[in-house]
């Protein structure tokens, strides 16, 4: 019987082993793909390269949709934020899911909001819009209200409402850089349409310095917890969005941030309300449109970071995020299962996809069987098979601390938007530690996530707020 | 002797991660202190130059010795001058500046700096215009020709700014360049040239985008003698070159003959419904005002909103929005007048 055990546990090593040394690997090429274009734009005059698009007359008009539930504390600085952007001619509509607190409330007095009638197309069915607002102070400013019926059905209301041909989906907890705008159309306008969704990089507000709505110092948080997630948004922004977009194989432009060209959103039926990872679902909609159209348009990921959002700051929270992108992204591939080693579906089919599946989804089923093995041999085989659990220790640091630490590494290179040499070195060594605690715990999170995915249990993504703002640091837990 | 390569593997990279780390702290802490040293040559220097921009003095300052830190310095000086001044002649010394500061280095650039830095030095002989650069521009443009990227646009958006015949000749030729970026060559060309280049035999054989686009820059400028080409292009066979004349006319507020618009009420295309009735608002034309009252019952709902907003500028319009409002049979065109009544913008 031991010796069955013995076999048994020595092949699971083997396998944990080959599975993260391969996407390991996996990500190593796809930083080689995003390097040359990282390496050739970086010392690239930002500024001087969407001067023009500022004051253009030909610079698409936009609308910014914002859905917001129960948000009450952060959604004043966000829409102040997101009033003061850079950009030509643009709308911004809150849409207001059903809020159970005062969200409506504050937006009408703090903007001067007044009811008006309104005529909506109905390019999606929706829940029933009850009232528009419009601001006094600026009219650009709109105020859906409707019946709850989560976020993807708020961003249909908000398509419907929407007057412009490309709109931006932005969380109320989000605070958009001055020209986030500019530098998110440029891919669009200069591709002469050719690109019909880009995907922003996000980055985490926890720490930094904002006054009113703009981001005046970039730094730390004090929490660990906080600091890993900074860490892991370098990991999946810096390496791996940009190696898909220059595949035109990226999956998943962040439901903080992104911009769609309204026409084609609308032709494959807008957010579907039936799956709580519908920023992912969208784009895997949207990508097999344009292959069913053998279309030349393409999703394009720019990698300057241009948005700032909150981050969970307490386990709890942090556990509810992850749950729900976690069931999130099984609801998207199961509903798109036929698109999974799909040749007819090209490298999306065969690489994307597949990765999406075995890396982003299944990565917790295997880190956890690497867990248990590690706890196991200690109980177990400490003594009689060292070797099994050092070498499962030894990939377990490599696929998760080595990769976050290079990741740190690759953002200084970059952009190194955080000034000072203690930062690079507290999150170098916060990477570092990642395997040892971080790890482990999200890794227990997104088994939580596969469990709601199979109990199919409703969520909007409740998330305590703290707000971004300075002034709005009431209601901390 | 598996161990021991994993081991060896893991040792291995967190060596070169520490390297690297190592790497980067020193460059990091070199880019704080060049930072600093830039800031502090930015607001010493600044005073001179502007003695020298306000013509108070013939001489231009002393500039730290080193390239980089001089040519950081003078682009960030410049760009500041130009952003306060409005004054041709100021403008004039700090082209002045630049040609003498910058030109040298930026020749050198092109020819054989690497990718962002030729971008950004192409960014500033724009800003700067700087004439002297002209053929080097060119020759760089000469080389990318073919590239589908920043280098290429901007190549074509410095010539255009310095007035180079052969930007006219590219957005001419050329059939793959974007609508934006026509429009932004359009933009930097003076009028008399566009005028001498682009003849109405020349207009004639452009490729459909590019007419369009010329056709729709027109409008943007308001020069009154593109007006008759714009009007003669609205019996185009071609539809999107139709619109752009009437997007054209929109922009002009103005048509020579009403009489022209009346075809496209009745259209089959949506668009010429909606631009017809932009340009009756846009133009004011109380004559057509029951065509574009009628287009608010239109099954689009860009017509409508386009109908109601034409409809609001006329004489009346008040009246007949309220009227449409409460009596309608179509609810919406009710909609619609409710919706013009109420929100502003």
């Amino acid at each position: 019987m031991e010796n069955w055990l013995m076999y048994a546990a020595e092949a699971a090593v083997w396998f944990v082993v080959a599975y993260m040394i391969a996407v390991s690997l996996l990500y190593v090429g796809l930083f080689l793909t995003a390097v040359p274009k990282i390496r050739r734009e970086r010392k690239l005059n930002r500024k001087e390269q969407i001067e023009e698009l500022s004051f253009h007359k030909d610079t698409y008009p936009l609308s910014i949709l914002v859905p917001a539930y129960n948000e009450e504390v952060g959604i004043t600085t966000s829409i102040r934020s997101l009033l003061s952007v850079h950009y030509p001619e643009y709308e911004v509509i809150v849409i207001n899911d059903g809020s159970k607190d005062a969200t409506a409330e504050k937006v009408i007095h703090e903007f001067a909001m007044t009811k008006v009638t309104y005529s909506v197309r109905k390019h999606m069915t929706t829940e029933a819009v009850t009232a528009v607002y419009q601001s006094e102070l600026f009219p650009q400013l709109f105020l859906l209200e409707k019946e709850n019926g989560g976020k993807a059905d708020a961003l249909n209301a908000g398509i419907n409402f929407s007057r412009y041909p490309y709109f931006a989906a932005i969380d109320a907890d989000s605070v958009l850089e001055e020209d986030a705008l500019l530098k998110t159309m440029k891919p669009i306008i200069d591709s002469n349409g050719k690109v019909t969704v880009t995907g922003g990089t996000v980055r985490i507000a926890n720490g930094c310095e904002i006054d009113g709505s703009v981001i005046k110092r970039i730094s730390l948080p004090k929490k660990p917890l906080e600091i890993m997630q900074i860490i892991e948004y370098f990991r999946g922004f810096l390496i791996g969005r940009l190696g898909f977009s220059r595949a035109n194989m990226l999956l998943i432009v962040s439901g903080a941030f992104g911009v769609f060209e309204k026409s084609r959103v609308i032709q494959v039926g807008g957010y579907d309300t039936g799956t709580v990872g519908e920023d992912m679902e969208l784009i895997v909609r949207i990508h097999r449109s344009l292959r069913d159209e053998q279309s030349s348009q393409r999703i394009e990921y720019i990698q300057d970071p241009v948005c700032w959002t909150e981050a969970p700051s307490s386990a709890k929270v942090l556990r509810a995020q992850r749950v729900r992108w976690q069931r999130g992204l099984a609801e998207t591939l199961f509903k798109h299962k036929k698109m999974i080693f799909n040749p007819a579906y090209g490298r999306l089919g065969m690489i994307s996809m597949p990765y999406y599946l075995f890396v982003e989804l299944l990565s917790a089923v295997f880190e956890l069987l690497g867990y248990v093995i590690i706890l196991f041999g200690i109980f177990y085989f400490a003594e009689t098979n060292t070797e099994l659990i050092v070498m499962i220790f030894f990939a377990t640091v490599l696929y998760g601390s080595l990769l976050s630490s290079f990741a740190v590494l690759l953002e200084e290179w970059t952009y190194h938007k955080y000034e000072d040499i203690k930062s690079l070195y507290v999150l170098y060594l916060c990477a570092l530690t990642e395997s040892f605690w971080y790890r482990p715990l999200t890794v227990f999170y997104r088994i939580n996530g596969l469990i709601a995915f199979f109990k199919k249990s409703p969520a909007w993504g409740d998330m305590q707020r703290r707000g971004l703002a300075g002034k709005e640091l009431k209601r901390e837990e | 002797m598996t161990i021991e390569l994993a081991v060896w593997t893991v040792m291995v990279l967190l060596v070169i991660q520490t390297g690297l780390l190592v790497s980067m702290t020193i460059s990091k802490w070199r880019l704080i202190g060049k930072s600093q040293r830039l800031a502090e040559n930015r607001a010493e220097l600044l005073p001179a130059f502007m003695d020298y921009i306000s013509n108070e003095t013939t001489y231009l300052p002393r500039l730290p010795a080193d390239r980089h830190v001089k040519r950081d310095v003078t682009e960030w000086i410049l760009e500041e001058l130009s952003d306060r001044t409005s004054n041709e002649q100021e403008r004039n010394r700090i082209k002045q500046a630049a040609e003498e500061l910058l030109a040298a280095d930026y020749e050198q650039v092109l020819n054989r700096g690497d990718w962002s830095a030729r971008v950004n030095a192409l960014y500033f002989i724009e800003d700067f215009r700087m004439n002297s650069l002209r053929d080097a521009v060119y020759a760089r443009y000469q080389i990318v020709l073919n590239h589908d990227d920043e280098e290429t646009r901007q190549c074509l958006r410095t010539m255009a700014a310095l007035q180079d015949d052969r930007a006219v000749a590219e957005i001419c030729a050329r059939t793959d360049l974007s609508v934006q970026l026509i429009k932004d060559l359009l933009n930097r060309v003076q009028t008399d040239q566009l005028a001498a280049c682009l003849t109405e035999e020349r207009l004639e054989q452009l490729p459909e985008k590019t007419l369009a686009t010329v056709l729709a820059y027109y409008g943007e400028t308001g020069a009154t003698r593109f007006l008759p080409t714009v009007e003669k292009y609205l019996t185009d066979a071609r539809k999107e070159v139709r619109l752009k004349a009437l997007k054209s006319l929109v922009h002009y507020q103005y048509i020579s003959d009403p009489k022209k618009l009346a075809p496209f009420f009745n259209s089959d295309y949506w668009e010429e419904r909606m631009y017809a009735a932009k340009v009756t608002g846009a133009a004011i034309i109380n004559e057509h005002a029951d065509k574009v009252t009628s287009l608010m019952e239109d099954p689009v709902w860009w017509v409508r909103y386009a109908a109601a907003e034409a409809v609001k500028s006329l004489d009346h319009g008040q009246e007949t929005l309220n009227e449409i409002a409460a009596a309608s049979t179509d609810p919406f065109a009710r909609d619609m007048a409710n919706r013009m009544l109420t929100m502003k913008g």
